[in-house]
């Protein structure tokens, strides 16, 4: 199957701000999520992405169309939503809407029919006769959303696509989002500072950091690595065990103290390494005196993985 | 505010294809921009009454000439009412500067209404964020600046070129047959060479210091000065000092003399010599101001 | 104190924001095309310094005081509350410590020192570079800069007050009132504040050597009345944009 994403040594700057380092990514079909912090070069790109930018070095191609040669094919496949306001001042939402399929290149009925339906399908049916400065930020979310839909495109580029809405505006975007990718099958970037809606929606995670990517694959692939963790509590003496742990290789992590641990336990996140298997824990902690009351594998959630990641590094 | 009910649906279109090939697809594009900005205008008060404004001038020409093609005066009188108004009763008289005249006269509320218009459909793109939207589509930059150009130029063409043309045909009703058309046709071309002229220019040096000043403001400040200040001073150093050629700083009388180039008539032997200069100081600047929009529009794409 | 102290605020923010806008390198631009000018022409190289006073004068009132003063007065005076409406920022305005009234007082006097600023400091220059006839221009025609600069400030805040687009309106005013209707013979002139300034300006020429203009064109209003004139549209403006911007409702607060 074609890489929904295949880019090589991609490297990027700003006059004399590199914003992005040879970036190499291979994607394939499916939901994405883009992380990062502020400045991690995420938005740059997704504009390379989209065609609107043009590598300082390398390159690579997004639904078979190469980045550089053919950025205006590119976009007639790709959707965009971005992050700022970006709308026509005085238009109505189906005319910005049409405008939007119209620039495109869709034939102008076609374009206007088609906005009716994705208005609709959006929820914004009611609201399409409105000039767009009488929408709530809410509503502009769902238009943005609308207007990149319009042509129906292979590959969504979401970009905060729940910036500035209310709790029960984020669930509906997301369940849109949802909706639409179980319906139509349609690949979706999603770029977003939200870690639960990536966790929520996506399969596969880049982890951006400093104009480079850090980690990226699937979400399981990544967790993968996590199954070498537990949860550990025992009775017993502390020192002993822990030595003997550490002298196995084990690295431990000592949370701050838990009002639901009772003061005669220890307790600790330990990372073990490659081929460990449970009954050492017993074994060591046999030899060591102590009695060893929970041992749970802990499974690190996206947010976990993100600032192990960012700022491990 | 969930999901409507309806289902997605993709989109269904003819066999003939869907987005278009490039060039269809640039072509619907521009026609989408050039679209979008005149709605943008038109809805609008302030232009509406700019507008009425700059028409007023129109309805002057036509009420005079619609009076004195039905009022039964001495050829005299006719004559002379006539001339005040450049027109000539004779046909293909070359001394008939009417439409032309007409034309230059516009110039005032053309500057007003171009100064309004570039902070609205050029400025605003840039201060809030719209062009990434149309470049994000698939829309190149040179498409969008096209775009922008031929609505500017539609509107310069309304208030200049579609009444000196709606001038000619009522100016026939003189003659009750086609023979006044037939004599002068060669109006029409010299009208819409000289609007061509006008609006390639102004849409251009609009485009792009709106394209770098974005408010309202300073793009009047700018734009007047160009257009009424220049000129006075031109006006000065060429009375003061004899140098003909000091003329040439007015924009506008770059504009009338290349203008005047299309319709053949010039007042002067020295306006005739100077046409030339005019219009190479008017594709000078045009280039300059061209380069410096497509770098703007580039800078906006790097940035936004 | 409290209201005091919120209205000082509010004037300095304002003074920056103006003074920092685009429009201050922009306005620029016409004054040293103008200075470009002076330097070509150096009037106060002429044998003939009557002669040469009556040039330059020409320069002042044409140049000057019917382009460059309206100019220096559209740039401040409409973008500083025209600004806000433009921008949708009037909320910001609203919800201060501040009755509505103070807003626009504050925002006048924060443009007000900008425009005599850019007037009086560009007449400044143009009379330097003049030379001899440029010293006795100064005094003479320093009162009618002042008093038309305030009078056309408080005008096009009045505008800003009245009008979304009040930098298009005072466009117009300038171009068509001031420079087609403000030359035309008969009274009708007396619509344009230009008129006024003029007249003003001729009286204290003509005593330095500045050709009196033909009547039938331009006949000067008496100096004092001139002076109330101005007075008076600079003070009637103000007000009534003083009771516009307290009572009215914008539809554009954000």
């Amino acid at each position: 199957m074609e890489p929904l994403v295949d880019i090589r040594d991609v490297s990027f700057a700003y006059g004399a701000v590199r914003a992005l380092t040879n970036v190499s990514l291979r994607l394939e079909p499916g939901t994405v999520g883009i992380v990062g912090n502020n400045g991690a070069g995420k938005s740059t790109l997704l504009r390379i992405l989209l065609g609107l930018l043009h590598p300082t070095s390398g390159g690579g191609t997004v639904l078979g169309c190469d980045v550089r040669q053919s950025s205006s094919q590119l976009r007639g496949l790709v959707g965009y939503m971005p992050e700022a306001h970006a709308v026509v001042p005085l238009l109505k939402g189906v005319e910005f809407v049409a405008l939007s399929g119209d620039l495109y290149g869709m034939p102008k009925r076609d374009a206007r029919r088609r906005a009716h339906e994705v208005l609709n399908y959006v929820g914004l049916g009611e609201l399409r006769y409105r000039r767009l400065d009488e929408y709530s930020t809410g509503n502009l979310q769902r238009l943005k959303l609308a207007a990149a839909l319009v042509h129906d495109p292979k590959l969504l580029l979401l970009d905060e696509p729940t910036n500035g809405l209310d709790p029960a505006g984020r669930t509906a975007m997301l369940r849109t989002i949802e909706d639409l990718i179980a319906a139509t099958g349609k690949s979706v970037i999603l770029c977003t500072h939200l870690l639960a809606d990536i966790e929520r929606i996506c399969k596969q995670v880049v982890v951006m950091h400093q104009g480079t990517v850090a980690r990226a694959g699937t979400l399981d692939a990544l967790r993968q690595h996590t199954a070498s963790r537990y949860a550990l509590r025992w009775q017993g003496p502390r020192e002993p065990f822990v030595a003997a742990l550490q002298a196995a290789q084990v690295s431990l992590d000592f949370p701050p103290e838990h009002a639901a641990v009772p003061s005669t336990e220890q307790h600790a996140l330990a990372v073990v390494p490659t081929g460990w298997h449970t009954a050492q824990f017993f074994e060591l902690a046999g030899r060591s005196e102590a009695v060893v009351v929970e041992l749970r594998p802990e499974q690190e959630d996206l947010e976990q993985l993100f600032f192990r990641v960012t700022h491990g590094n | 505010m969930g999901i409507d009910a309806a289902h997605y649906h993709p989109w269904k279109t003819n066999p003939g294809g869907k987005l278009g090939g490039p060039l269809l697809g640039a072509w619907r594009g521009v026609a989408a921009v050039v679209r979008t900005t005149l709605l943008q205008l038109m809805r609008r008060k302030a232009y509406w009454a700019i507008y009425a404004v700059g028409i007023s001038q129109f309805v002057v020409y036509w009420v005079v000439i619609y009076a004195l093609t039905q009022l039964q005066l001495p050829s005299g009188t006719q004559r002379g009412m006539l001339n005040t108004f450049g027109f000539s009763i004779e046909a293909a008289d070359p001394q008939d500067t009417g439409y032309l005249d007409f034309m230059e006269q516009q110039s005032y509320v053309v500057m007003i209404m171009l100064a309004f218009c570039g902070s609205l459909v050029v400025g605003s793109d840039f201060r809030e964020g719209t062009l990434p939207f149309y470049l994000s589509r698939r829309l190149e930059r040179r498409h969008y600046i096209l775009g922008k150009l031929i609505a500017l130029v539609g509107l310069i063409w309304l208030f200049t070129v579609l009444p000196a043309l709606i001038l000619f045909l009522e100016y026939g009703m003189f003659t009750t047959s086609t023979d006044y058309w037939r004599a002068n046709w060669r109006v029409v071309p010299s009208i819409l060479g000289y609007g061509t002229i006008l609006g390639v220019v102004l849409a251009l040096w609009l485009a792009a210091i709106s394209a770098y000043l974005q408010k309202l403001a300073p793009i009047a400040v700018v734009w007047s000065s160009l257009f009424v200040l220049l000129g006075r001073l031109g006006f000065m150093l060429s009375r003061e000092t004899g140098i003909r050629e000091w003329v040439l700083l007015d924009p506008w009388k770059d504009l009338r003399l290349a203008g005047r180039l299309c319709f053949g008539q010039f007042r002067t032997a020295g306006d005739a010599q100077l046409s030339a200069t005019a219009a190479w100081i008017l594709i000078c600047v045009s280039l300059v101001a061209l380069l410096a929009l497509i770098r703007r529009v580039r800078a906006v794409e790097v940035s936004a | 104190m409290r209201t005091a102290r919120a209205f000082l605020t509010l004037w300095l923010l304002s003074f920056r924001r103006l003074f920092w806008s685009i429009g201050t390198p922009m306005l620029l631009l016409p004054i040293v095309a103008c200075i470009m000018f002076l330097v070509r022409r150096n009037y106060g190289a002429s044998d003939d310094p009557v002669q040469a006073f009556h040039a330059f004068s020409m320069f002042l009132l044409t140049v000057f005081a019917s382009f460059l003063v309206p100019l220096c007065a559209l740039a401040f005076g409409t973008a500083g509350l025209g600004g806000d409406r433009e921008d949708r920022t009037l909320l910001f305005l609203f919800i201060r410590p501040l009755p509505r009234g103070l807003i626009l007082l504050a925002k006048y006097f924060a443009a007000l020192p900008l425009v005599l600023g850019f007037t009086v400091g560009s007449l400044w220059i143009f009379c330097k570079l003049a030379g001899a006839p440029g010293r006795a221009a100064f005094d003479a025609y320093l009162p009618a800069t002042l008093y038309m600069s305030v009078a056309y400030t408080s005008l096009f805040h009045l505008f800003a007050a009245l009008v979304r687009h009040s930098t298009v309106a005072a466009l117009i005013y300038a171009v068509f009132m001031e420079v087609l209707l403000g030359n035309v013979p008969g009274i009708v002139k007396r619509v344009a504040v230009n008129y006024y300034g003029r007249s003003l300006m001729y009286d204290a020429g003509v005593e330095h050597g500045l050709n009196a203009p033909d009547a039938q064109w331009f006949d000067p209003y008496p100096p004092a009345d001139a002076r109330t004139a101005l007075w008076a549209i600079a003070i009637g403006a103000l007000v009534a944009a003083w009771l516009v911007f307290r009572t009215r409702e914008y539809e554009e607060p954000t």
